[in-house]
């Protein structure tokens, strides 16, 4: 039952030794794979066991065939994509699942020397055990789930404004876009229409910090979060001054609650503070006072919000010449939305730089 | 040639875009779609099947769902946006199971292969588990809340009981498709239609099933006339003018006779070689060929003269010359009859239509009592074919008719009707519209609800399992609900001995408005429940679960405007048959499960998409109108 590329156990360091080369079979991206990659990325979180008497290992992987890609993640083996991201439940799940093959190994090594296919035939039948799935599936953490109840409303959206423009005469080709997925529309002139790329706002741009300015925001966040960890210390400096008893709280802005972006960054990052992050709008209110006092942080954040407000208003310049000339209905509509969003970021920016 | 790979979740999204689509129209609550076409024709329906047949869909995957709507509602008539509803939350709830429990028995290139392999898996276990199973659960756990009406019951009374039951059935459905306004008169409609043909024969739905299989023959659709002026003729109505002047004539029994031939053979087809003047002395022309085919003719018509026929029908259309003869002889003929009218007349009449006319036997002759010209629609549609003083109608009485009809709404009535003495006095629905497409629309309802009561009172086939696992229902649950029900002939299923075998009994029907599905939801989580607590290795422990939280969906959408009714009727049973959301059929909503099962398990298997550049079919991807039929889907 020998696994290839990323899913194979090893023996022993020359068998691992064997994957160096210029592209890491672990990793997802372009990764140079020599012996300090190896170790540092992948050995270093190896989960030992034994099997037929024999230590094997497992190394860390961070390969596309499992969902989750930026974590590191187990491959058992013996079942083909039972990935794993903790290895406290991969050792559990090798420990009901495969152990028990291997005493069953023994078993029938020592009664009869029966043939390797019936021992396959065993491994095979304990494999396809439908029974304890507790242990292999982990509920998704909030972060993941928010996403996926994103995607999922998105995806709902999408359906919905599909059925209308089908009961509005489009017709539904059998092709998807290239950019995103989604099944496309063609109208009775012939153009082709994708909801998502043109109507919805793109499930990634809401990442980048040039079109998004909560993205924009949540990158600052990082960024200080990042520079207060290390030095805690820092943040009686950065509260301090005319601060008349306030509560401590290290994290003075709002934490964006729908931005996928900030999940994902919270995910990756340290544990949250102490203090847990304020709600959003009501308690911004009480903390605006507190907003002269943190100063020093302001310097930072106006460059990218000035960009930001920037990039908008010549979007919104152009938005309009755009419609002056307009002749299509549809083309209308989508600027005059396009003006919207442009108007509402706006507005969002200037509160943010007051 | 390109292909691609189809992935999974598009099954999923191709078949939330046509939920969305008749969503709204769905339920009680529901809006009419208004459909225009370029040539400025308006139609509102409501109808699933129309719906979906209107859209443009290029996708193959969306016309293979659509085709499969289609073709479930020619069997039942009903459910086509209970099927979207139910295909989609079934679709929606394998996926979440199939991502969360990936099938690696096999071994596969990638998760979202494993997670397809599942996904099959799981709709074929479905399958099985419906197939097998399904039809015993809803017999011991759903039935017993409903009510069986026998055919045998609904007689010509109005206020009988089964009268009652079937009449607020079609009410309920009349009511969903075509609106609230006029479903009263049309369910009574259509009951007087059914008592007239009902003494078919004795078996119960053999009515049912000739009036499904000669539907298009028996109704005539007239537009330009509200509604409420529809009505019931006695005798068949054949769809075609008198090609000769029609002659007055007392006597009865008037006889007719039925050519699918033509009379007189025709001369000088393409590809025919005529040899004139062989084997005699006389120089012989074509002149004296066609004098002599005329003569034949004469000696036929004086044939049947001598047999006393005044009445010619024909399949085909027949030369000047027998036209002429037969004006001569003061004779009628109707000329180009559609093959379904002449199947009906010759059912109806006992006579076989000839096909050699040098010999005529007495089984060809039909003796019809008197037959009549008969105008229905405006003189405006006079100039086409179809319409103009065109309809004849067969009839069994004379009395007074002709009376009757000038004093109808219809003022411009006038009556050509054949007589036919047969067993059973045949009835012809007149089906009134303001405009042709709502004509068309309530023709479409009018066939529909007849093929719905087929499905309810065919006999369902027993199936092989027993009941002997299953332990017998308690009369309890029955006894709480007859106080609603108020007929004491309810199910027996409860008094059943364990060993029979429980079959879901024809002519069962159930309060409408979610009840079928709140009940088998339950029923299938009891069954999951005790299958997992006796350690059972059957099949229908994780299906079960997975349809009865499917099944859900359907109520939820029912009550969308009332979440906290939805809560309501699903915590407490009671409440469900005190609201008057009418009645439903079981077996329509059994076959409903079947099919969309059956479709669910298509869609999954469907690997990759091959797109040909070879143009197929352009003609039927252009015709978008409501009455075009679908192509198959390329797959």
């Amino acid at each position: 039952m020998e696994m290839e590329g990323s899913h194979q156990m090893f023996c022993d360091m020359e068998s691992l030794l064997a994957c160096v080369g210029s592209q890491c079979i672990f990793c997802t991206g372009k990764e140079l794979a020599n012996i300090s990659h190896l170790s540092k990325k992948h050995l270093k979180d190896a989960v030992y066991f034994n099997i037929n008497n024999e230590e094997k290992f497992v190394v860390a992987c961070f390969c596309k065939d499992s969902k989750w890609t930026s974590r590191s993640h187990y491959h058992c083996p013996h079942c083909k994509f039972r990935a794993f991201t903790r290895s406290a439940v991969f050792k559990k799940h090798l420990k009901s699942k495969h152990e028990k093959a291997s005493m069953i190994y023994k078993k029938v090594e020592n009664s009869t020397g029966e043939s390797k296919d019936e021992q396959m035939g065993v491994l095979k039948e304990l494999q396809s055990w439908e029974g304890d799935e507790d242990f292999e599936w982990e509920p998704p953490s909030e972060a993941e789930m928010k996403v996926i109840q994103a995607r999922r409303e998105r995806q709902d959206k999408i359906s919905k404004l599909m059925g209308d423009y089908l009961l509005k005469g489009y017709k539904m080709l059998g092709d998807c876009c290239d950019v995103c997925g989604t099944i496309l529309l063609q109208d009775r002139q012939q153009k082709k229409y994708c909801v998502s790329c043109q109507e919805l706002d793109s499930d990634i741009d809401k990442d980048n910090p040039a079109l998004n300015a909560q993205a924009a925001l949540s990158q600052v966040r990082e960024r200080q979060l990042a520079a207060q960890s290390p030095a805690p210390s820092q943040t009686p400096e950065l509260n301090g001054g005319p601060s008349n008893g306030q509560p401590s709280v290290s994290v003075p802005q709002p934490r964006p609650e729908h931005c996928e972006g900030a999940a994902a960054g919270g995910r990756a990052l340290l544990p949250p503070p102490a203090v847990p992050p304020p709600p959003a709008a009501p308690s911004t209110t009480a903390l605006a006072p507190t907003r002269p006092a943190v100063c020093p942080q302001n310097p930072a954040l106006r460059p990218v919000l000035q960009e930001a407000e920037e990039a908008v208003l010549t979007k919104l310049r152009w938005a309009t010449t755009q419609l002056q000339g307009a002749a299509s209905l549809e083309a209308s509509i989508q600027l005059c939305s396009l003006i919207t969003s442009c108007a509402n970021s706006l507005r969002s920016l200037k509160e943010l730089s007051q | 040639m390109c292909s691609f790979f189809c992935p999974f979740m598009s099954h999923g999204s191709v078949v939330g875009v046509l939920e969305a689509v008749i969503l709204r129209s769905f339920g009680p609550e529901g809006g009419q779609v208004l459909f225009t076409r370029d040539t400025g024709q308006a139609m509102l329906s409501r109808s699933g099947t129309h719906i979906l047949r209107a859209l443009h869909l290029e996708h193959p995957l969306a016309r293979m769902v659509v085709e499969c709507v289609w073709k479930h509602s020619t069997v039942t008539g009903d459910g086509s946006k209970t099927f979207i509803l139910l295909l989609a939350s079934l679709l929606r709830k394998i996926h979440t199971t199939a991502s969360r429990e990936p099938h690696v028995s096999h071994s596969y290139n990638s998760l979202e292969a494993a997670e397809a392999a599942t996904a099959r898996h799981l709709a074929d276990k479905l399958l099985a588990f419906a197939l097998k199973e399904l039809d015993d659960l809803i017999a011991m756990e759903v039935a017993p809340h409903g009510r069986c009406v026998s055919w045998e019951d609904f007689t010509a009374e109005m206020h009988s009981p089964a009268n009652h039951y079937v009449q607020k059935l079609l009410a309920s459905f009349f009511h969903m498709r075509l609106g609230y306004v006029h479903c009263a008169f049309i369910s009574e409609l259509t009951c007087e239609l059914l008592n007239h043909w009902k003494c078919i024969d004795n078996l119960p739905y053999f009515a049912l099933q000739f009036l499904k299989d000669n539907f298009p023959a028996i109704h005539t659709p007239v537009s330009g006339f509200p509604i409420t002026s529809s009505r019931l003729i006695e005798g068949q109505v054949i769809h075609r003018d008198f090609a000769t002047p029609y002659p007055q004539t007392d006597h009865q029994p008037i006889k007719a006779v039925v050519f699918t031939g033509y009379l007189q053979p025709r001369l000088l087809n393409t590809g025919d070689v005529l040899e004139v003047g062989c084997g005699g002395t006389e120089e012989r022309s074509i002149v004296d060929f066609s004098a002599w085919t005329e003569r034949s003719l004469q000696c036929l018509i004086a044939n049947l003269q001598s047999l006393g026929v005044s009445v010619l029908l024909s399949v085909v259309k027949q030369s000047a010359a027998v036209l002429a003869l037969a004006t001569q002889a003061e004779m009628c003929f109707v000329d180009c009859v559609s093959e379904d009218e002449l199947s009906l007349f010759a059912q109806l009449s006992g006579a076989t239509p000839i096909s050699d006319c040098w010999r005529i036997e007495p089984e060809h002759i039909a003796e019809l009592t008197f037959c009549r010209p008969i105008l229905l629609g405006p003189h405006r549609y006079e100039n086409m074919p179809f319409f103009s003083l065109t309809c004849k109608a067969t009839h069994l009485h004379a009395k007074n008719y002709l009376g009757t009809i000038h004093t109808s709404h219809l003022q411009t009535l006038v009556a050509d009707v054949f007589i036919i003495r047969v067993k059973v006095k045949p009835y012809s629905l007149i089906i009134c519209g303001s405009g042709e497409g709502q004509t068309d629309q309530y023709a479409c309802a009018f066939q529909d609800a007849i093929r719905m009561l087929f499905t309810t009172w065919e006999p369902i086939p027993a199936t092989g399992t027993t009941a002997a696992k299953r332990t017998v229902q308690s009369d309890k649950r029955t006894s709480s609900y007859t106080h609603v029900l108020t007929d004491s002939s309810t199910c027996t299923s409860s008094n059943l001995n364990p060993l029979h075998k429980c079959v879901l009994q024809p002519g069962c029907i159930m309060p409408a408005g979610g009840t079928f599905e709140f009940l088998l939801h339950h029923a299938l989580l009891k069954l999951s429940h005790s299958c997992s607590a006796s350690n059972d290795t059957n099949i229908g422990v994780p299906v079960s679960r997975l349809l009865a939280s499917a099944l859900l969906s359907v109520p939820k959408q029912i009550y969308s405007h009332s979440p906290g009714q939805f809560l309501q009727t699903r915590t407490r049973h009671n409440a469900i048959f005190t609201q008057d959301m009418g009645l439903e059929s079981v077996s329509c909503k059994y076959e409903l499960l079947l099919a969309v099962l059956q479709c669910v398990t298509s869609l999954l298997r469907v690997d990759t998409i091959l797109r040909t550049h070879t143009a197929l079919h352009t003609q039927s991807l252009a015709d978008t109108s409501w009455e075009s039929t679908e192509d198959e889907a390329e797959n």
